[in-house]
Formats: C-alpha cells, sequence, structure tokens
C-alpha cells in the first residue's frame, strides 16, 4: 500500500463534544458526511469545508444547554 | 520595552547621530543599571583605550553575572565600544567610549546640564501648574484620545487616527476604520503601555510625515529633563518642535497654554516618565485611582464619570443602571462572550478588574472574588471547547523507520498535532506538506528504496 495523505482539519474537543459532533455526521446525508477519520476519544479529521457549519452547530447546542437568568 | 530599547534598536550610525545630543547621553547614562553608570563615569575621562582585561577585572568573581549585565547592556547601547586586534597568536580586547557619547556627557557634565529652554516669564501669565491638575489634565486628554479609538470621539484628530491606523488598533480607512482585536487588548492594557505604544508608533511614522527622526527622538527627550509643572515658552521652538508639542498635547504628554502674545508648553509627568525612558514598574503615573466593585453576585458597581471608564466596562459588563457618577451593572455569560467575540482574553478582564478595584476594595485578598475569575474563565475555556487546526493526515506509511523518522523531524518543527505508533498514522499542520512529502522522498532515495 503505497503512503496516502488526506488534507482536512483536526477537530480536538473533549469527549461527549466529539459525540455529538459524530452525531451530526450521522444525521447529515451521504453526500455531505464530513467526517474522514475517527482517531481517537478527543479527536477526529474532518474535512474542511465543514467547519464554519460544525462550530456553529456546536454554539447552538452549548447555548440552548445553557440558562441565562434574567437581570 | 521601553524607549531606551528601542533605541538600542536602532541602526548604529543612527544611534551615534543621536548622542550628537547631550540630552540623548544624559538620559542613556540615567537609564543603566547602577554598575553601568559607574563604568561610564569611570572611563569619561580616559581618552585612550584600555584593555580589556582591566575592565573586567573590575568585578569580583562573585559580581561577574553583574557585570556581564551591565557591559553587555553597555555595548547595546554603543555606549561602550570593543575592538579586537590579533597582536600575535592572542587577540587582544581593548575597551573605549563612544567617542561622541563621551565628548557630549563631559560637556554637559562640566558646563552643567543647564536647562536649555528658558521658562515662560510670568508677565505673560505663566504659572507654575499643581501635579493633581496636571494628571487631571493628563488623564482627561488621553481619555479623549481613547475615546477616538472606539469611535465615540467627538472631533478627529487625523494624527491620531493614523497613529492607530499604523499600531494595528483600528483597520485602515478602507475597511471601515473600526477597532480591531488588537485595538480591544489594547483598551485594556495598562496606561504606561498604551501610552508606550503610540509613542513608538509616532516615532516610526515620523519618517514617513517628512520629519527628521533623529531630531525628533532627540527633542522627545529633551523633554524628559524639563521639570514638571514648569511652563516652557514656545518662542524659541524650532518649526518641527513646535508642531511635535501640538501633536503631543493631543496626547495629554504636554499641555499648551495661550497667553495674550506668547504661548508656552508644560510637560506632564507622563511625559517625563516615558521620555526619560524608566521601565514601566517605576512609573508613578500609573497608580490610577480605581473605581470598580464587584460582588460576589456577579453585579459590577463602577464609580466613574468618564465617558471613557464605560465604554471599555462595556465591553464585558451588561450596563443597567447610568447615574452621573455610577455604573451599574452585571457580569453574564452573553456579556463576557461578547467580549471574548471581540477577542479580548478572560485573563485581560480580570486583570482590567483587578487594577481598577476601588480603593476600599483594594486591600482584600484576592481583590476580585475567586467566583468571578474563575467563572469568566471558565466561559472563555466553554467557548474554545472545540479547537480545529488546519492539517494533513498520512497513512499506510510502509516501515516504523520511516515513521519514527517522520514524526521525530515534524516534531522538531513543532508541527505534530497527533499521533498513533499503532497504526503508523500521523497528522501534521497543514503548512508542513510540502515538507513532510520532500522528507519521505529523501528519507526513501537514501535507503536505496
Amino acid at each position: 500500500m503505497s503512503i496516502s495523505a488526506i488534507k482536512g482539519v483536526i477537530i480536538e474537543c473533549d469527549i461527549p463534544m466529539k459525540q455529538y459532533i459524530l452525531r451530526m455526521n450521522s444525521e447529515m446525508p451521504n453526500s455531505q458526511k464530513f467526517v474522514l477519520r475517527d482517531l481517537d476519544d478527543t479527536h477526529l479529521f474532518v474535512q474542511a469545508n465543514m467547519v464554519t457549519l460544525i462550530k456553529r452547530k456546536v454554539e447552538e447546542f452549548m447555548e440552548s444547554n445553557t440558562y441565562e437568568k434574567p437581570m | 520595552m521601553n524607549f531606551m530599547d528601542y533605541l538600542a534598536s536602532l541602526p548604529a550610525n543612527q544611534l551615534d547621530g543621536l548622542y550628537e545630543s547631550h540630552w540623548t547621553c544624559q538620559a542613556v547614562l540615567r537609564s543603566l543599571p547602577p554598575l553601568g553608570k559607574l563604568y561610564v563615569l569611570r572611563l569619561l575621562y580616559i581618552d585612550q583605550p584600555i584593555s580589556g582585561k582591566v575592565v573586567s577585572d573590575w568585578a569580583k568573581p562573585d559580581a561577574l553575572s553583574k557585570h556581564a549585565v551591565a557591559v553587555e547592556r553597555l555595548q547595546k547601547m554603543r555606549v561602550l565600544l570593543e575592538t579586537r586586534e590579533k597582536a600575535g597568536k592572542k587577540e587582544v580586547v581593548s575597551c573605549q567610549l563612544n567617542a561622541v557619547f563621551q565628548r557630549n556627557l563631559r560637556h554637559a557634565l562640566s558646563v552643567g546640564a543647564c536647562p536649555s529652554r528658558e521658562p515662560a516669564s510670568v508677565k505673560a501669565g505663566a504659572r507654575m501648574l499643581a501635579a493633581s491638575e496636571l494628571d487631571e489634565y493628563a488623564d482627561r486628554q488621553w481619555d479623549t484620545v481613547l475615546l477616538e479609538l472606539v469611535g465615540s470621539g467627538g472631533s478627529s484628530y487625523p494624527i491620531v487616527t493614523e497613529t492607530f491606523q499604523r499600531a494595528g488598533l483600528i483597520s485602515s480607512k478602507e475597511s471601515g476604520g473600526q477597532i480591531t482585536e488588537l485595538g480591544f487588548q489594547f483598551l485594556l492594557a495598562d496606561k504606561s503601555t498604551q501610552l508606550w505604544t503610540v509613542l513608538r508608533e509616532y516615532v516610526a511614522a515620523a519618517e514617513d510625515r517628512g520629519m527628521d527622526t533623529p531630531n525628533l527622538i532627540r527633542f522627545l527627550l529633551e523633554l524628559g529633563f524639563l521639570d514638571v509643572g514648569r511652563p516652557y515658552g514656545t518662542a524659541d521652538l524650532t518649526s518641527m518642535e513646535s508642531k511635535m508639542v501640538e501633536e503631543l498635547a493631543l496626547l495629554g504628554l504636554v499641555k499648551l497654554q495661550k497667553g495674550t502674545r506668547e504661548s508656552w508648553f508644560i510637560t506632564t509627568r507622563s511625559a517625563s516618565s516615558l521620555c526619560a525612558g524608566l521601565s514601566a514598574e517605576s512609573n508613578s503615573f500609573h497608580t490610577i485611582e480605581g473605581f470598580i466593585l464587584v460582588e460576589t453576585n456577579f453585579r459590577v458597581y463602577a464609580y466613574t464619570s468618564s465617558k471613557m471608564h464605560v465604554e471599555i466596562l462595556k465591553l464585558f459588563v451588561k450596563v443597567e443602571y447610568q447615574l452621573p457618577n455610577l455604573v451599574v451593572g452585571g457580569i453574564s455569560r452573553e456579556s463576557v462572550n461578547h467580549a471574548f467575540a471581540c477577542g479580548i482574553t478572560a485573563d485581560q478582564i480580570v486583570s482590567y478588574m483587578q487594577k481598577h478595584a476601588h480603593p476600599k476594595i483594594v486591600h482584600r485578598i484576592p481583590v476580585l472574588p475567586e467566583t468571578i475569575a474563575d467563572q469568566v474563565r471558565l466561559w472563555e475555556q466553554d467557548r474554545n471547547r472545540v479547537k480545529a487546526t488546519s492539517a494533513v493526515c498520512y497513512e499506510n506509511l510502509p516501515t516504523k523507520d520511516l515513521y519514527d523518522a517522520v514524526v521525530r523531524h515534524v516534531r522538531s518543527l513543532r508541527g505534530l498535532l497527533w499521533e498513533q505508533p499503532g497504526q503508523r498514522r500521523l497528522v501534521v499542520r497543514a503548512e508542513l506538506h510540502e515538507e513532510v512529502r520532500n522528507f519521505m522522498r529523501k528519507y526513501a532515495s537514501s535507503r536505496g528504496q
């Protein structure tokens, strides 16, 4: 087998966050799957063009998870 | 970095040119470490070079490190010049003071460092200003400059805007002149750092504006020697100097006053410590009166009437009430997220609140309630839960030797992001792709594969 080099973006995050991103990936239609390699518990290798989307989704997710007390 | 470090970074001939003015010589002498001062004075009246061995014998063995620091500083400022000559097999080192520096410092010491400026006459209405009055003026002026930065200043001074653009604090006119990340961080820095940043850009910009840089530096250094609070007439300033005085007045470094017939300028404390190249720690002017009270329930009370302070607070505090001398607000996840989005870090927010703590709480330990500091940092971490880096993933490396060699090489370039020796898989920063490819190719050819 010859050496392969894949361009992309490595994402480093905590374990639950990785699971959330994986779920996001599985919900995508086949043509838009973005996870290229599942490296380990805290690392994912994904397509570069999807990074902004991932970040936005993660932010929305965290936003929905926090309670903002009314001032 | 301060003024003297800036001088040391100038090219040699430019620095030598600056020593033509005895103000530079005195300012440099004043900025030296104690041992350095001693050496300069020791060598001042010696005309011929002395051997390097004599110099190194001056220090006792246990003080050699201090000696080395002093000599290095002297050489960096080009005050002490070293010449090496080959005499037979041995190398002879001889030391001498910079001739221009020596001549001018001697002159200054023997003739007396008389103030070159005549204090403005009392008749014209000039009077000494009290320190408090001057400080207040300087602070007010500086606030106006900073307000310019956040874009809510009244009138526009082109020179200030230009300087901010050069320093990268606001984006260029074409892209809207908006405040940048660097600009937000600048707002939270302490005043001496801010002043120095602006002054350095001012000096750097002088050349492009067709001003004579050496003369400009010389005049700035001279300002450091003028009596704070004493009025000096502007009549005997050169045209460039009076232009500078006007511009420095915008920054609050000097105060310009006009009488009925003549005008005069007064240096402030900021000018004297900044221009004398004293380090930030020794500056007395940044011990400003604090005004912020933070409670453990995330409420912030800021006793201030300065528009600038309010603007800065608004970066990370949700303001609820604003009274003439009091701002009440709260710190929340939303409000600090706004600050993070502007490129401000949690540490900067925390240190700003600590530095500007109200005198009533300044003796508390810690000044800022721990819950607040921790929470602000936690919120920041929360934002950075996902870290993404452009990279290349290499797989199927044929041998372990190749894999190890590549990992070592990439690690030495600080480009290794992730590795998995079992699978012989590694992830490297994207910008190193070419480098890694060439390395693998070279490795293969050296093995004859």
